[in-house]
């Protein structure tokens, strides 16, 4: 670190722990990039799925036929809630509150947990009920998007467990408050566009 | 070294913190309780199937946008000062985006 930065009276550390150095600052700024890549990203795999809704698919495969309410309306609930439970970790990050941040991380990585497990359990119902990969361009525009989606999240919380583990004893500091932050980042971003799936691939599937 | 000392001016900074953290708690609280609205309106529009199938796209996608702006404005405090670039980049992805969707719906049957 260059030169020493300026710490808030009462919580200890700087007023934004994230921003306060150069190479903090240099993080925040790439990764909301980063996100704006994935914007794109995500919205290629929409626009695919999108064209090609019901594409190929039998009648008893089609979206408005397999698609279950319930259990899409709980992982909505599960990774909206955990997106709440990451801002109050880093609100806390923020007052210099490791315990309660750490706290709050592991619910977060808890819901991400039961939200994972529910999407590997849908999953493997619709194998068994026929509807694969390979079964249909819906099929393969399906699970590309929703994979693509879930593999983010399983990143998401293996990113966080790593950082919990590696400071689990640590203070917060300016050098561990930007990568703590950017992982937020990351999972507030799983939630915008599971809330594009669930809108678009999920209910607007059930009405059409 | 680090200890401050407890004087007047000390305890009303500590109070000015904790009322500004109150706010900020309020507010994310706020911001989550729409989310949840927004998300039982759209999902119970389908259940009850209020809508005819030609509105049901544009009111969902409505929705949809309305709590992604929450997420990315008041989760992600995307609005902060000095993230002009932050928010450019964000708005030319979103544009590229809409574009790219577009295109695939399209070309695309």
């Amino acid at each position: 670190m260059a030169h020493a930065v300026e710490k808030h009276p009462v919580t200890g550390i700087p007023a934004n722990p994230e921003k306060a150095t150069l190479e903090g600052k240099n993080k925040y700024v790439a990764f909301w990039f980063f996100l704006g890549g994935e914007t794109v990203l995500f919205a290629s795999l929409f626009g695919t799925y999108v064209g090609l809704l019901n594409s190929g698919a039998p009648e008893e495969l089609r979206s408005y036929n397999i698609f279950e309410m319930g259990l899409v309306f709980l992982m909505t609930m599960l990774l909206l809630t955990s997106s709440l439970t990451s801002v109050l970790a880093m609100m806390n990050m923020k007052a210099n509150n490791p315990g309660r941040m750490k706290f709050w991380l592991i619910v977060t990585l808890l819901l991400g947990a039961g939200f994972l497990g529910a999407e590997i359990y849908e999953f493997i119902h619709y194998y068994h009920i026929g509807h694969t990969f390979t079964s249909s361009a819906f099929g393969s525009a399906f699970y590309t998007l929703v994979g693509f989606h879930g593999a983010h999240v399983t990143f998401g919380l293996l990113w966080i467990t790593t950082l919990l583990i590696r400071n689990w004893n640590r203070p917060i500091d300016v050098y561990n408050a930007p990568k703590f932050y950017v992982s937020s980042l990351y999972w507030h971003f799983i939630d915008v566009v599971w809330v594009f799936i669930f809108s678009i691939v999920y209910l607007l599937g059930m009405v059409s | 070294m680090e200890k401050q000392p407890m004087n007047e001016s000390h305890k009303q900074l500590e109070l000015e913190v904790k009322a500004e953290s109150r706010r900020e708690y309020q507010l994310q609280l706020i911001s989550f309780a729409m989310m949840i609205l927004l998300t039982f309106v759209a999902f119970g529009a389908v259940y009850a199937e209020l809508m005819p199938v030609w509105a049901a796209g544009g009111f969902l996608i409505i929705l949809a946008i309305i709590q992604v702006f929450l997420q990315l404005y008041i989760f992600m405090h995307m609005n902060n000062r000095g993230n002009t670039w932050i928010v450019g980049m964000m708005w030319l992805g979103i544009f590229v985006a809409i574009i790219t969707v577009a295109a695939l719906r399209l070309l695309i049957w």
